[in-house]
């Protein structure tokens, strides 16, 4: 194992036990809020609205209705990490099924000239995301957590179609092998080459397809992100319309915070910060394994 | 010859129906808004949406209907009734500027440089250099403008006056130095690590070596020899340099406010007034016409780059 799938590894498990006990490090309970308190200074006694700045109190600060920063990021991880990790085993799953599927039932390998144009490439995947998951996003009548798996499964179709190409490629490399040919002529049947020749090697590419699509996962939601998709929900309330993050998603308080580049920079800052840790553990992660893969176990 | 015609003309044909299958299923997706009907059963009740999936074959079909008449360019923002006939051009041109002149940039410095890292003597500096690039084009887009921002902002506080602007507003124009860097960026990065690996690979080829032997200057070398063997490599590459930029577009346009194609998306086709945070009623023809524009600047800007390439191959090689 080298350093860098190491460190990935070691930053991912802090980060999923982190997620999965948030009460234990968050400084509140889930849901405290406090928009206005009473506080001791030097200069006497004075109220203190939010949001208010990072202080002893608040360690990352309030956002503007009084919810501690930090509790708030700590419980939203585990919707971020969730939904990377879920969209990215679903996505590197079926596509695998499908190009293997595609590669071992004979059709056509799919022909593509490199300098051609690729005209779906006109309007952005995410933005064709964008235009499916806003409505059910926005006041969604699932509930946080079944708009959580219609919103993985929506992104699983999207770049679906690129892994299986990826499988489909990787199988029929590996069927024009010697040994696969010499297995097909020695009387193998589909299954026991499926088992015994292609599985091992292409187990190694699923990990591979898996820490790579974490990776544009977590791109992809913070780009939804920052067009108020949010990630468990986006609750929009009139008088005065406001649209916020209904779980505290993490790529989702970027895009809610953005604006506040001017004034209480705070509220961008911790969120941001989180947020390339979380894609700095998934880049080292991917990027270790890629190099563990091409260099072989023994490196 | 004339299976040559043939052959082109089957890659035509394929091609401009692999192009408005994508208009037409990008434009299906647009209308997916105007399935779910977003309301509140009562005044003070808490908002509800339902789906109703005729509402957006319904949305599509008046759009198309209006066409003719004029009808479906008509939107409205506030209180303003506008005609896309006379306001798309204006965002499209904004648009395709910033996809073709910064991405002409980078490409042309990431050549350039990726050229010269791969041969002479500066190939440990230039791996250095690839490294450092691979870094930072792994950062998505939306965090570096976000970071470009609050660059110039913390600046603005240390130094006490403005080295950029972090958004676009009528007085200063459309044109502006930080979106521009950061569309540069993407095929900049890109550009360089293809061009760099390309040139790598045919300063060992045998015509290379036969040059140098002849006793070629390294400068013509570059020139002729490895600029007219990556330019090809970068053109096979242009569908993945593009479609970075649409949607590195869609996010610069956003965050900088530029009055580009891609911002009326979320600006107008949602809601009545004031972008996504308000509510009201989606107007497809918005979605529909930013659609068609996104593929219009996709083909001029695929169309420009391919020309420029051309140019630039003639222009390195000396081919006529």
């Amino acid at each position: 194992m080298n350093a860098k799938l190491l460190a990935g590894a070691l930053a991912l498990a802090a980060l999923a036990f982190v997620a999965a006990f948030p009460g234990l490090l968050a400084p509140y309970p889930f849901g405290y809020a406090d928009t206005i308190r009473f506080a001791e200074t030097e200069a006497g006694q004075t109220w203190v609205y939010a949001p208010e700045p990072p202080s002893e109190v608040y360690p990352w600060g309030s956002d503007d209705y009084g919810y501690d920063l930090m509790t708030r990021l700590l419980w939203g991880l585990r919707w971020t990490l969730g939904i990377v990790t879920l969209t990215a085993f679903m996505r590197s799953a079926l596509g695998a099924a499908i190009g293997i599927a595609a590669a071992m039932g004979g059709s056509a390998p799919r022909r593509r000239s490199g300098a051609a144009a690729a005209p779906l490439a006109g309007v952005p995947s995410f933005v064709l995301a964008f235009f499916i998951l806003y409505p059910i996003t926005v006041n969604s009548p699932l509930g946080s957590v079944g708009l959580f798996f219609v919103q993985a499964a929506v992104l699983t179709a999207f770049e679906l179609a690129g892994v299986a190409g990826s499988f489909d490629a990787r199988t029929r490399a590996l069927l024009d092998k010697p040994f696969v040919t010499a297995a097909v002529g020695a009387g193998a049947d589909r299954g026991w080459i499926l088992r015994h020749h292609l599985a091992p090697y292409l187990a190694e590419a699923f990990a591979e397809t898996f820490a790579d699509q974490c990776v544009r996962t977590l791109q992809f939601v913070g780009r939804l992100g920052m067009f108020f998709v949010f990630i468990g929900g986006t609750t929009l309330t009139f008088d005065p319309p406001l649209l916020t993050s209904t779980t505290g998603e993490l790529a989702g308080l970027i895009g809610l915070y953005r604006a506040r580049l001017l004034v209480n920079r705070w509220l961008l800052a911790y969120p941001l910060g989180a947020y390339l840790v979380i894609a700095g553990s998934f880049g080292l992660f991917a990027s270790g394994l890629r190099e563990l893969l091409k260099k072989g176990p023994e490196a | 010859m004339k299976d040559a015609i043939k052959a082109a003309a089957r890659r035509a044909a394929r091609g401009a129906a692999a192009f408005a299958l994508s208009v037409a299923l990008a434009l299906l997706a647009a209308a997916s808004p105007a399935a779910f009907r977003v309301y509140r059963p009562e005044p003070t009740a808490p908002v509800r949406s339902s789906l109703e999936p005729g509402r957006a074959l319904k949305a599509i079909g008046a759009w198309v209907s209006g066409l003719a008449g004029g009808d479906g360019f008509v939107y409205v923002v506030g209180q303003t009734r506008w005609d896309a006939r006379e306001t798309m051009p204006r965002y499209a041109a904004v648009s395709f500027f910033y996809v073709v002149a910064p991405g002409l940039a980078g490409i042309s410095l990431g050549i350039v440089l990726g050229i010269a890292g791969g041969s002479g003597p500066r190939r440990r500096g230039a791996g250095l250099l690839g490294r450092a690039l691979g870094t930072l084009y792994a950062v998505p887009e939306f965090i570096l403008a976000l970071a470009l921002q609050l660059g110039a902002l913390v600046a603005l506080d240390a130094l006490g006056f403005s080295v950029a602007r972090i958004s676009s507003d009528p007085r200063g124009g459309p044109v502006l130095a930080l979106p521009f860097m950061l569309m540069a960026f993407y095929p900049f990065a890109f550009t360089y690590k293809a061009a760099r690996r390309r040139a790598l690979e045919a300063a060992e080829s045998d015509y290379v070596r036969y040059a140098r032997a002849k006793g070629l200057g390294e400068a013509l070398i570059s020139r002729r020899h490895l600029g007219a063997a990556v330019i090809p490599e970068i053109r096979s590459e242009l569908p993945s340099i593009i479609s970075l930029m649409q949607g590195n577009l869609f996010m610069c346009e956003y965050i900088f406010a530029l009055p580009g194609v891609t911002r009326l998306l979320f600006t107008a086709a949602f809601p009545a007034r004031g972008g996504l945070a308000r509510s009201g009623e989606f107007q497809y023809p918005v979605a529909a016409l930013v659609v068609i524009a996104c593929f219009a600047v996709y083909a001029a800007a695929w169309g420009t780059y391919r020309i420029a390439l051309a140019v630039a191959r003639r222009g390195l090689s000396g081919e006529r």
